[in-house]
Order: C-alpha cells, then structure tokens, then sequence
C-alpha cells in the first residue's frame, strides 16, 4: 500500500528531526565531557556509587525537615541551645589547643636542635593510633570517681567528667592532625622568604611572626579543620565521659525511637558541618595562592640554647600523657585480663566479627575506589567531579547520622536486609570509602595518562585499558587504601553500636560495653589488638602528610 | 595513495578563544616520512592527537587509508585505527618487561616470533627480559618504536620522541629511527618543534603556526626557498631585508643592492617582496659590493657568528647576520666586504604576514 505523500513526508520529518535531535544531543554529552567522554560501564558504577553515599544522608535531611514546625520549635526551644553550646565550645576550645600543641611540637621537631628530634618526629604522632574513647577509657581508669587516684588518695583530684577533663583527652588525641600537616607545611617551607626575612633585619621572634607564620597558615588550618570535623563527630569519647553533644544527644534520641528528633538534631549538625567545610575549602582556595617551591636545602636547626631542657620536658609530658599513660593502663589491665583467661572463644568471635564486616566493607571499597578516581583523572567534567565530591559526604558527618540514614533507608526500601550485617557494612563504606580514594587517587596520579593512551593505540577498549594497564599499577595504592578503611572500621563505634545486628558485637562494641561496665580487663586486650592493627597502615599515613 | 588524509579539520579546545587547529588540510603519502613542526602551540600536537583519536575535530573530516575515522558522525575510537605511536615519555608499561611491552595487544599467533623480529629490528635482542626502568634513555625509545611497529600499523606517529635524550644520542637515534620506519616500509607523522630533527628525519614538512599550515615541502625547499618570513626565521637563521624584483626577473633590489637569486617564486618585474639571506650566503670577498663593520662576533668553532653593520642606500644602519669561516680573525670594528651566493637566498611574498 502506498502512503499518501503528506504521511511519507510527515515521516521523512521525524526522521529528520530524530536525526538532528540525536546530533544535538551527542553533541551536548561531548561538551558535557570536554569531548573525551568514559565508558558506559564506568560511569554507571560510578554514578551509583555517588548515589549511595547520598541518598541515606539526604534521607535524614528530608525526615528533619518534614519534622514538622512544632517538634522543630519544641527542640529550638529546649535541646538545641544547651547543644549548641556544648558542641561549639567543646569544638573550639579543643582545636585551639590542638593548633598551640601541634604547631609548637612540629616546629620543635622539624626547626630546633631538640635532643632526639628524628625519634620524637614519628613518637608524637603516634597517638592517632589510639581510639580516642580508649583514650578516655585509660583517662577514667585513672582519674574516674572510682579510678586509681581515688584508691591512693582517699579522693579523686578533680572531676575528669566535666568540661576540661573532655577537653583535655579530646586534645591529646586530636592535635596529631595539626602536627602532622604543619610539620610536612614547614619542612617544604621555603627557605628563602625566611632569609629574606632576616637580612631585612628582623629578629627571629619576628621572623616567625612575619614570615613563618603566615605562610603556615594555611596547613594550620586545614589540621584545624580535620580537628573541628572530627570533635564534631565524636561520639564514643563524649559519650564515654558523659559529656553531651549533638552526636550523644542523637544517639540517645534514637535509643528512645524518637527518630523525628534525630533526625532534626541531625540537619543542624549537618548544617553546623557544612558550615566547617565551607570554611576549609576557604583556606585551601588560600593554600593554593602561598603555594611556594620547597628548597633541597636543609634548614639551618635553630639552636635552643637553655631552653633545651624545659622543651624536652615539654615534649616527653604531652608524648607520656598522649602515648605511654594510655598504653601502660592498657597494657596492666589486660595482663590482668590474661590471668583470668578473658581470651577465650567469645573474645575471638567479637574479633572475627570485626574482621568479617571490616573486611568486607574494605573490599567493597577497593573496588568502588577506583572508578570513581579513575573517572575524575581521566574523564574531566562536571559530572566526575560532583561525584567525587557526594563520594566525600559521609567522609565528614558524624557516624550516627549515617547510621540513621542507613536505617531509615533499609526500613523503608529493602527491609529484607534490614537487621544484618550488611546495614554496618554500608555504614563502613560511606565513611570510609574517601581514606581508599584518596590512596587511589594518590597512585592513579603517578601513572601518566599517555600510558592509558599507547593501551589504546595498541589496540584496547577503555575498559581493558583499566584492568591490563591501570589496575596492575595502582593496586598497591588501593591495597593501601583497603589498608586503612579496615583499620578504621574495626575502630567504628557509633554506627556499629546502632547498626549491629544482635549477637554480632564487634571489638570496639565490646570495648565500649564493657568499659561502661567496669569490666576493664575484658576491653583492655580488645583494645590493644585494635592498637596493634592500626600500626598496619602507619607508615602509608605518615607519609601522606 | 594516500595513506593519511586530513580535510579542513578544525578543533577549538573548550574554554579557549582560539581554536588549536584551524581548517587544517594534510595528505602523507604511503611510506613517506612527515613532519609537523613548529613553536609550542602551534597546533602539531592536536595534529597528531587528533589523527591517533585522542581528541575529536569540531569539523573536518580524517581519513586513514581509504578508512574515514572521523567525520561529521563517523567516529572510529583510536583502539581500531591501526596505529603505532611512540610518546614524548615513551609510555612504557613500567609492569611490564620489553617482550611483553612490544607484544602488547598483538593479536595474530605469531605474536612470539613478531616481537623477536621488531626486536631485531630496532636492535635490542638480548634485553627481552629486562624491565623499562632497567632501559637507557636510547633503549627505552627503540623499546617504544619497536611497540609500535609490532602490529604492523597503517601508520606511526611520533611525538616529539628525541626530546628526553643528550645530544649525542639525539644525532644517532634520529638516523636509527629513519632507517627503522624506511625499513618497515611504514607511513609516519612526526612532530617536532627542533629544525634539525625535522630536516634530517623528513620526506616533507610542514610548517604550523597558530593552528595554520604555513608552509609545506621536502626539507630542502623548506630550508632553501622558504615562503613566508615565519618560515625563514623558524627554520635555520636569516637576514630578512624588503625589496622589489629586479628587471632581470633574477635578482631583488634591496636597500643594500642588487642581490641575485635563483628562485622568485614568478613573481613580476618591481613587484614588492622580501628576501631572505642566510648567513652562510654571504662571503667575504674583497671584491664584494655589500660593505659592513663587524659589531660584534662569536666563535662557535665551526664558524664565528657575526653581526655586521652595513650602511643602507638611504643612509640608514642595517644589521646582518652573518656565518664568517672560523680560520679567518676578525676583528671588533673591522671593515669587511661580502659577497651573495644566490642559492640560499629565498624571495618571500610581501603579502604574507610579517612576524
């Protein structure tokens, strides 16, 4: 049958059209890519990976804000200045002194002719090694109402509980952030201006105030920062010493089932979060401007002179304080574990417990790395870099938000799974999932893209490219990486204690359970083991900095 | 035949002004060695990138023999268009050992006794098992070379490939390389900002700047009869004086004579031109009508570089550069006279632009 000419030209029309529609949008998606778009496979993975570090965050945020006026007046009205006002000032006085205790110990250790300095560069960072709630565990089995000063004395000193005492286990365990990245800022400083400095006249005194100073301004504040976000989102340490934040009050809230409650308070610290973001990507945009070449010279070590002995007494009493009071609290109380035979077949199940969840969630990270770092390097474009940056979220909010968002999203959307281990695996990937991009991204930044580009011109399809070239290459990169979200999974606390399904108690929920109770010989072993794995991947952390 | 054709291609970087390439047209015959040179941004690189599929023309059409690989929607991704490339940086697989390197993505079964033949080719048996960073400089180039002749490609591009080696070496691997791409009878595009490896290594070249081809040719024409004052200057040094076509039809007038050449491009009698004179076409000789007063003079040892005050018909203080037989001693302030050897010197059109 013939069609009449006005339907055949209708149809010739469309196809036109189609045609033209087509072009056009190709023609956008090579725009959109700067012309090198990636392949459909990696962008799909990494499309969803992005996806899911969202939708459990934008979930609290959406049930906070649906809250309702009443509960959110009710809450403004009653809890949320006295949180206000503890998480603040709990956050700024913390990283001041984390700033005056990392900048000063750095610049002894990296400037000065302090006795030992090489040792004492690695000894003072190691108190990251030590989860800050083991931290304030071994800080209430001395000082605590029925610690060890109380048994000498007849009475504790002072009360470890209140504001200070949190501030102070919070700072010894914090100011390595501030040490470590002023102490890599000053040993690329540039000598020069500091010269300059000097041959303009100035004294030493105002050569650091002029001239070192400012320029290390901005690593001081991005260890600040790191400082802030992470005294934001500690739970186990205020909740240890019974101090409440936002983080405590949350987990609390959802002790009692009110979710809408934290789901409210949770929107204001993710706020009080972004805000703090906000303020870091502001000094990086400043970093980048003091920027300067490093010399190969060694700096000329400033000679301390009399103040030699004062300074080293300075230096050993925030390493005994930070490091070995901690560690010998630790180490007394699991021999006293060991003799009473506390490792025993329930001790090994918490630790296989921690290993299978840590485990899984650091493989699954492995493999999510490196499509979303890959894409970003290889595939510039707006796309790849907003995924990037929604891979980063859970990096920085706090762990019972997350696991809040994870329940609210399990309950609702895939039930089935809902109370077993893969909800604590999910929350280990959304917090961790940035320490194994950014191991990655540091690896996939060594392998030049002219070798992804001979791959191709021998002859291989983008995705082959990956697993022939990139893989091979970046693998010790991303077993790094894997490295340390295990490590720092098996340290979780918060959302582990919400998430965990019964009977799958891990060693930080053991250590925590357990030290809440007093059974201090039960946590302390548990807590060494985690000590001792987190030695794994150290040196890859140190030299991150 | 043609075994590499580019039509009208243009491509405009996103967020630049300027496009990096602009309606270029290029054919390279079968078996032919060309090379794009120019100054850094010239365009050469986006040439050869855009050929091997690494960026995509905005317009333009890129043909590969008798293949279109990529036109308005035609788009052939570089993993099928049969190409062998040897980057700046050579791009070595560091996990991977020379045999596995050059067997790289070799499909045919043969794939053992091809990469003993390229081994042998480039001259590197006995180093099978050694891994890139256990390579020198010149070894990691002809590791690079023999990867992309393995597969037999249409063609091979080379990207600025002696950059990275000591002089020396760079005088050696330039001979090794002709004779290793004449040898394998392949079709290569080689881009290069260094005069002198784009003459000693071409069939032709071309010339690039700001994305246009200024000139295109067999090294000799481009080296003796450049065509714009660009060319002149880029490609070796010369004294680039205006003038006009003397009424011979074999010689400019200039300002400071008659000066006669072989080659004017047809251009008519008092037509206005430039003129290039290459400072090794002009001689010293007493008999000479080009009178100068050196200014100043370096000894290079193969020659003293000389910069030599000549006074103009009008009055006026000209400079030329000239190359004086390192025997002779010259003086600061000396008084000589030169002669022009017609063969090096070129005749430019004044309509072309004058950098």
């Amino acid at each position: 049958m013939n069609k009449a000419p006005i339907e055949m030209m209708k149809e010739v029309n469309t196809k036109q059209e189609q045609a033209r529609y087509t072009r056009a949008f190709s023609g956008f998606w090579l725009n959109l890519w700067k012309g090198n778009p990636p392949g459909t496979f990696l962008l799909l993975v990494s499309l969803l990976t992005g996806l899911a570090m969202l939708v459990p965050l934008s979930y609290v945020f959406i049930r906070g804000i649906q809250g309702g006026v009443d509960r959110w007046l009710n809450l403004l009205d009653t809890r949320i200045p006295i949180l206000l006002y503890n998480t603040l000032s709990l956050t700024i006085v913390v990283t001041f002194f984390a700033i005056v205790i990392g900048l000063s110990l750095a610049w002894l250790v990296i400037r000065t002719d302090l006795p030992g300095r090489k040792t004492w560069q690695w000894l003072l960072a190691l108190p990251l090694l030590i989860p800050p709630y083991v931290g304030a565990i071994t800080y209430i089995i001395i000082f605590g109402p029925r610690g060890w000063v109380r048994d000498w004395l007849g009475a504790p000193l002072f009360n470890i509980y209140d504001f200070w005492g949190v501030v102070f286990v919070l700072t010894m365990f914090t100011y390595p952030y501030v040490y470590l990245i002023t102490s890599a800022a000053l040993k690329r400083y540039n000598l020069n201006y500091e010269e300059a400095a000097r041959a303009a006249g100035l004294s030493y005194r105002h050569v650091f105030i002029k001239a070192v100073f400012p320029l290390l301004r901005p690593a001081i504040g991005a260890g600040a920062i790191l400082v802030a976000l992470y005294v934001l989102s500690d739970f186990g340490l205020v909740a240890m010493m019974r101090y409440t934040t936002f983080t405590a009050a949350i987990y609390y809230q959802m002790g009692n089932y009110d979710q809408v409650a934290a789901a409210i308070l949770s929107v204001v610290l993710i706020l009080i979060t972004l805000l703090f973001i906000w303020a870091e990507a502001k000094t990086r945009e400043k970093q980048r401007f003091y920027q300067s070449k490093g010399t190969p010279r060694q700096a000329p070590l400033i000679e301390l002179g009399w103040w030699k002995g004062p300074l080293l007494a300075y230096a050993s009493i925030i390493f005994g304080l930070a490091v070995f009071v901690p560690l010998s609290v630790l180490a007394y109380w699991a021999s006293v574990g060991l003799t009473e035979g506390v490792i025993d077949q329930r001790f090994w199940g918490f630790a296989w417990n921690s290993f299978y969840m840590a485990g899984m969630a650091s493989l699954i990270c492995m493999f999510l790395a490196l499509p979303v770092v890959y894409m970003k390097s290889r595939n510039p474009s707006i796309v790849s870099t907003v995924v990037d940056k929604l891979a980063y979220a859970g990096y920085a909010l706090p762990g019972v938000i997350v696991a809040l968002g994870i329940i609210f999203l399990f309950n609702q959307y895939i039930p089935f799974l809902y109370g077993t281990a893969a909800l604590v695996i999910t929350a280990y990937v959304i917090r961790f999932l940035p320490q194994n991009m950014q191991a990655a991204d540091a690896a996939l930044s060594q392998v030049s893209p002219r070798l992804d580009e001979a791959a191709r011109i021998s002859g291989f399809r983008p995705w082959q490219v990956i697993v022939k070239v990139i893989l091979p290459l970046v693998t010790p990169g991303l077993l790094a990486g894997g490295a340390l979200v295990f490590v720092s999974a098996m340290k979780e606390l918060p959302a582990t204690l919400l998430l965990r399904p019964p009977g799958m108690d891990t060693l930080a929920v053991r250590i925590w359970v357990d030290a809440s109770e007093g059974f201090y010989q039960t946590a302390a072993p548990a807590a060494l083991l985690l000590i001792l794995l987190s030695i794994i991947p150290l040196r890859w952390m140190l030299s991150k900095y | 035949m043609f075994d590499i054709e580019l039509l009208s291609v243009t491509k405009k970087y996103a967020g630049t002004e300027k496009a990096a390439v602009q309606g270029l047209c290029l054919s390279v015959e079968k078996g032919q060695i060309l090379t794009l040179l120019g100054p850094s941004g010239c365009g050469k690189t986006t040439t050869l990138r855009l050929i091997a599929g690494f960026e995509r023309p905005d317009q333009g059409k890129i043909t590969l023999r008798d293949r279109v690989v990529s036109h308005r929607d035609s788009w052939i991704p570089p993993e099928k268009r049969d190409i062998g490339m040897v980057f700046q940086d050579y791009a070595l697989f560091p996990h991977l050992n020379v045999i596995d390197n050059v067997g790289f993505g070799y499909r045919g079964t043969d794939k053992k006794g091809r990469v003993q033949e390229v081994l042998q080719v480039v001259n590197l048996q006995g180093f099978e098992k050694r891994f890139p960073h256990e390579l020198s400089g010149g070894q990691q180039q002809r590791v690079a070379l023999a990867r992309a002749l393995a597969r037999k490609p249409v063609v091979i591009l080379l990207d600025e490939p002696f950059s990275n080696l000591d002089a020396e070496l760079r005088v050696q691997m330039r001979v090794e390389v002709k004779e290793i791409i004449k040898d394998a009878g392949a079709t290569a595009v080689f881009v290069t900002h260094d005069q002198k490896d784009a003459l000693a290594i071409s069939d032709r070249i071309v010339v690039m700047k700001d994305g246009v081809i200024q000139q295109s040719g067999t090294p000799r024409e481009i080296y003796q009869y450049p065509e714009t004052p660009f060319v002149a200057t880029f490609v070796g040094q010369s004294n680039l004086l205006p003038g006009q076509i003397g009424d011979d039809g074999q010689s400019v007038i200039t300002e400071i004579g008659q000066v006669p050449c072989n080659h004017t491009h047809n251009l008519a009698r008092g037509e206005k031109c430039y003129i290039s004179i290459r400072p090794d076409s002009l001689e010293v000789d007493p008999e000479g009508s080009i009178v100068g007063k050196v200014k100043q003079w370096t000894y290079t040892g193969e020659s003293i570089d000389a910069v030599v005050d000549t006074v103009t018909q009008k009055g006026t203080n000209q400079e030329l550069l000239v190359h004086i037989h390192p025997e002779k001693i010259v003086q600061q302030g000396e008084i000589l006279r030169f002669k022009v050897l017609p063969n090096f010197v070129a005749v430019l059109r004044s309509d072309r632009e004058f950098s």
